[in-house]
């Protein structure tokens, strides 16, 4: 059973409540997640943790509006969102979720700025395309197609995408998973930045426990199960991270 | 939608030049086809509705042997018509010095003061008649300058047996004469040998023994649909029975303007057939194309869903793609269409005699075009776009499963398979990994071959159709009218330096089968019949039983009758009896509509003991026509002659030059669905395979070898195709043959090994073709680059 810390006293903003999700291949059920409870704190710093085959991605869809769990419940802000039909489930992710994947995700025929601008044209209010590019320190690159950047600069484009639409939560899927260390070190900061400076909830799903050390909280997912859940008491700067 | 995903669109059709060039071709010549055989319809309408305007055309016209001048008037008091007028037509012989043989002509008479009339005529040179009662004709315009004749010349022309000169005093167009088959027959317009002459009134009236009287009466009606024309010419005929009518017809039934509707007619076809055809193809092409760049695009589609694009949103997305592939096929081909529309109307301008056809652009026809084509296109997109909707986005983000590696059936036979080189391994993977697109390739290249083969078909047919009329029926060197049927030993004198004489007997009569009626020329036959022999099918000529009808298919088929069935026939001349007559036989024709019957059997319906109205002869072999043909100038009774030999010349002249290049367009049309579809299932096949290309490329394959691979999936698909076509082919040649059959004409099924054999080498060379683009892109691959991106 997962343990519930108390030192945090901020409102709940996502909670995974029992969530179960199974796969049907023809004959054989798969269960992907078994029994997951977590609850995600509006404005801190979330590390969910777990090797390859726990459950994570699932969980990842289950959170990010991309999938309905078949038992139990994913509650945003007091909404169940297994209980969204398809348009809900879209207009959840276009205004409170922004991704960043392992494998950035940009639209190869776009440049940079088009590649946010995706984003700005059907957000409720955006930050300027040109805004969000220079916070993630690429204005100058905003020409440039993804083809024409190195890793580290993509994840930046695509943190850029993330925040334009102003979410509340950051969904980060493996987003250092493809960059070298030095560069992942960078694409964190400036995820932590956008975490303490505006407020947004930061989820990182990974199987790299060196990142844990970033976290507020951190959560260890196994066998499609939330096995525990704690503070983090030894927090480096991200300088310091290292693996 | 969003401008961002707009120039997405924009770019990554652009990254695909080749495969967008192909479909936009494609797509622009089905567009074209429908935006330009509709506007030469169209051009062709309006030229025909104005020049009817123009010259008054009227409704009916009514033939009869002498009425009264005051007849008009009773037949202006029937309900439904509104105008009559009465005019003398007389068939006239016309002596042209350059020509040795007599030319056949018609005489029609006009007020002697220009006034506005039914049927009118435009002045295009010289004046009026100027009414001293000098002998002052008007020539149409065509025959005037075709033979080089002016205002201020003299003619010589032979009216009821006497011959006498006139003074030409100006030309003029009529649209009674738009297509111009001289009334002797024939299969193409001879406006040389056409000559409408047109005399004063009065003057023609006595002239033809027809003072104060017509001989044909013409007029215009309230109102023009069937329910109340139909029962107005019944009742003409009626009023005009005593004056000896032979018809009562809608003035659309006349030769000329019934040619003109058959062609508008058969353009009017083209522009659905060829459209439907091309862009189904493109629709099938582009279904491959854009099922591939969804494949392509997974991940992009499952990321975009999942920042919050509805499934919607996507779907219009790739729907775009199909909407601006068709809008740019609409360009093209609304832009091929004005080629189209110029090279056929001057085809027109060439084969009918009107004022002026105008090229006009048709705007709502482009937005027509640009709606179908659109269509067409989005069509075309279903595929991909509906494989993009379902997509989740949580299963976009991970990779596509791995490909799943069939046993393609041929591995069922190792002892065949085990010794199949590496390559044809491939290929043979590649084809049965991808059956739709498989199929539509193999589906592109029947179609292709099919239309190919079918455009040959036409012109042979065409060919045959000439043939067959001219040579395999008719024998004769001359065939010449005689004014009224006249008994044995006519013209003997004149004729004896011929080695073969035989007469023929052409009876105008009505046929009646319950409510279906048709009025046909009953051709009346000699016996022992050897210059002029109707073929049975298997092409062998058939004798004409002694007694009883053989009809045309289409004429009996028209007539709902069949062999043994009784018709009601009611000769036009001679005693006019109403009598029935027995169907014996049937037989195939591919002009016009045509009855047979035994000379004397036909001469007892018309009340003679025996009859003819028609010579046909055969010269000795090497002796020239020139003398006799001269005499017959002089021959009383003598209408016309027509040299078979000088009609197959013609019509040669006539429709050979211009078909060939409407069949050099189609067979270039088809060639471009060849070509077009073999590049794009090549280019997806190798945009599929590139890590497959790089790799064999990193093991040392060159170029050329790699694109073998390629060459040898395009020729086993569009071989397959090309196979299938040849024999999908002798069915669409079957389908074009019903679809153009008309009562004027009907094309016979001609199908040739040489033909078959070129179309097979046609598609080779599209295919070929089609690998040097393909090489050229291999060689351009940056195969390192590929090796190192992950897709």
């Amino acid at each position: 059973m997962a343990t519930e810390p108390n030192a945090v006293d901020r409102p709940v903003i996502l909670s995974v409540e029992s969530a179960q999700r199974v796969f049907r291949m023809g004959e054989v059920e798969v269960m992907a997640l078994r029994d997951a409870t977590l609850k995600i704190f509006d404005g801190e710093v979330l590390v969910i943790l777990g090797p390859s085959g726990s459950g994570k991605s699932t969980l990842l869809n289950l959170i990010g509006g991309m999938d309905r769990p078949t038992g139990g419940k994913v509650l945003y802000r007091d909404r169940d969102l297994g209980k969204n039909n398809d348009r809900e489930q879209t207009m959840y992710r276009r205004y409170e979720v922004g991704f960043v994947f392992q494998f950035y995700n940009l639209v190869p025929t776009l440049t940079a700025l088009e590649n946010v601008e995706v984003v700005t044209e059907v957000a409720r209010n955006p930050m300027s395309a040109r805004e969000a590019l220079s916070l993630v320190g690429l204005a100058h690159r905003h020409d440039h197609f993804p083809a024409q950047m190195s890793g580290g600069e993509q994840q930046r484009v695509a943190i850029a995408r993330a925040i334009a639409g102003n979410p509340s939560i950051l969904l980060c899927d493996e987003p250092t998973g493809a960059l070298d260390i030095r560069t992942s070190r960078e694409v964190l900061k400036l995820l932590l930045h956008f975490n303490r400076d505006m407020g947004k909830t930061l989820v990182i799903i990974t199987h790299n426990a060196a990142i844990c050390g970033i976290a507020d909280r951190i959560a260890h997912i196994r066998d499609g199960a939330i096995a525990w859940v704690k503070d983090n008491d030894k927090r480096v700067p991200v300088e310091e991270l290292d693996w | 939608m969003s401008p961002t995903l707009l120039r997405k669109v924009v770019r990554d059709l652009l990254g695909r030049k080749a495969s967008l060039f192909a479909l936009v071709l494609i797509m622009g010549f089905g567009i074209a086809a429908l935006v330009g055989f509709l506007g030469v319809a169209r051009d062709l309408e309006f030229a025909k509705e104005r020049y009817f305007a123009q010259t008054r055309i009227g409704d009916f016209y009514a033939p009869v042997k002498r009425a009264p001048a005051w007849v008009t008037e009773e037949l202006r008091e029937l309900p439904n018509v509104r105008e009559v007028r009465g005019r003398v037509r007389l068939p006239i012989l016309v002596d042209l010095p350059d020509l040795t043989e007599p030319v056949t002509g018609t005489a029609l008479s006009l007020p002697a003061v220009r006034q506005p009339v039914i049927n009118d005529v435009l002045l295009r040179q010289g004046s009026w008649f100027s009414g001293t009662g000098a002998q002052e004709i008007l020539l149409n315009d065509s025959f005037a300058r075709e033979n080089h004749l002016h205002p201020g010349h003299r003619l010589r022309i032979m009216l009821l047996d006497e011959q006498r000169e006139f003074l030409v005093v100006g030309t003029v167009t009529s649209a009674e004469y738009i297509y111009l088959i001289p009334p002797a027959g024939g299969l193409a317009p001879d406006p040389k040998r056409f000559a409408a002459i047109y005399f004063e009134e009065k003057f023609l009236q006595e002239a033809g023994d027809l003072a104060g009287a017509y001989n044909e009466f013409l007029g215009t009606v309230y109102d023009k649909s069937d329910g109340a024309v139909l029962p107005m010419l019944r009742s003409a005929k009626e009023v005009l029975d005593q004056y000896g009518v032979v018809d009562a017809q809608r003035m659309n039934e006349q030769p000329s303007t019934k040619f003109l509707e058959n062609e508008l007619e058969n353009v009017k076809k083209s522009s659905l057939i060829t459209p439907v055809i091309f862009l189904s193809i493109a629709a099938l092409i582009l279904n491959v194309l854009v099922a591939r760049l969804v494949q392509q695009q997974r991940v992009v589609i499952g990321t975009l869903k999942a920042i919050g694009y509805t499934s919607v949103q996507i779907m219009c997305h790739y729907l775009l793609y199909g909407v601006i592939i068709g809008a740019a096929g609409a360009l093209l081909g609304s832009l091929l269409a004005l080629l189209i529309q110029f090279g056929m109307l001057s085809l027109y301008r060439a084969i009918f005699e009107f004022p002026l056809i105008e090229q006009r652009y048709h705007f709502d026809l482009y937005i027509t075009g640009l709606l179908v084509s659109s269509l067409a296109a989005a069509g075309g997109t279903l595929k991909g776009t509906l494989t993009a909707l379902r997509l989740q986005p949580a299963e976009a983000m991970h990779p596509p499963p791995p490909e799943r590696a069939h046993r393609t059936p041929i591995e069922r036979f190792p002892a065949l398979w085990t010794r199949l080189p590496f390559r044809w391994k491939m290929v043979f993977r590649a084809i049965f990994r991808n059956p739709f697109r498989s199929l539509v390739s193999v589906f592109s290249g029947l179609v292709a071959t099919m239309l190919i083969i079918g455009a040959f078909a036409m012109r042979d047919g065409m060919k045959k159709l000439a043939r067959y009329e001219l040579e395999e029926v008719s024998h004769q060197d001359l065939a010449i009218a005689l004014r009224d049927p006249k008994g044995p030993g006519l013209a003997s004198e004149e004729l004896q330096f011929v080695q073969q004489v035989e007469p023929q007997l052409n009876v105008p009569a009505d046929f009646v089968n319950g409510a279906r009626r048709r009025t046909v020329s009953i051709t009346g036959i000699d016996a022992g019949n050897f210059l002029y022999t109707p073929l049975d099918q298997a092409g062998e000529p058939i004798t004409i039983p002694a007694s009883g009808l053989v009809l045309s298919r289409k004429l009996a088929e028209l007539l709902d009758v069949g062999v043994g069935d009784q018709l009601i026939v009611q000769p036009l001349i001679g005693e006019r009896r109403q009598t029935t007559a027995t169907v014996v036989a049937l037989v195939d024709t591919y002009v016009g509509l045509s009855a047979y019957a035994r000379i004397d059997y036909l001469s007892r319906l018309i009340g003679e003991e025996w009859a003819a109205n028609r010579i046909l002869t055969r010269s000795f072999p090497g002796s020239s026509d020139a003398a006799y043909l001269g005499q017959l100038k002089e021959v009383r009774d003598v209408v016309g002659a027509t040299r078979r030999a000088q009609a197959l010349e013609l019509f040669e002249e006539t429709f050979s030059k211009a078909n060939a290049v409407i069949i050099g367009i189609f067979i270039i049309f088809a060639m471009v669905i060849g070509f077009g579809s073999v590049l794009n299932s090549a280019l997806v096949s190798l945009s599929e395979r590139q890590r497959e290309v790089a790799t064999l490329r990193v093991l040392g394959f060159t170029t050329g070898q790699v694109a073998r691979i390629f060459a040898i999936e395009s020729l086993i698909l569009y071989g397959l195709g090309t196979l299938l076509g040849l024999y999908a082919g002798v069915w669409y040649i079957r389908f074009l043959t019903v679809a153009y059959s008309s009562e004027l004409f009907r094309f016979p099924m001609v199908l040739k090994a040489e033909r078959f054999a070129l179309t097979a080498f046609l598609m080779l060379s599209c295919i070929l073709a089609a690998q040097v683009a393909v090489r050229a892109l291999i060689e351009k691959l940056d195969w390192l680059e590929v090796m190192k991106v992950k897709e």
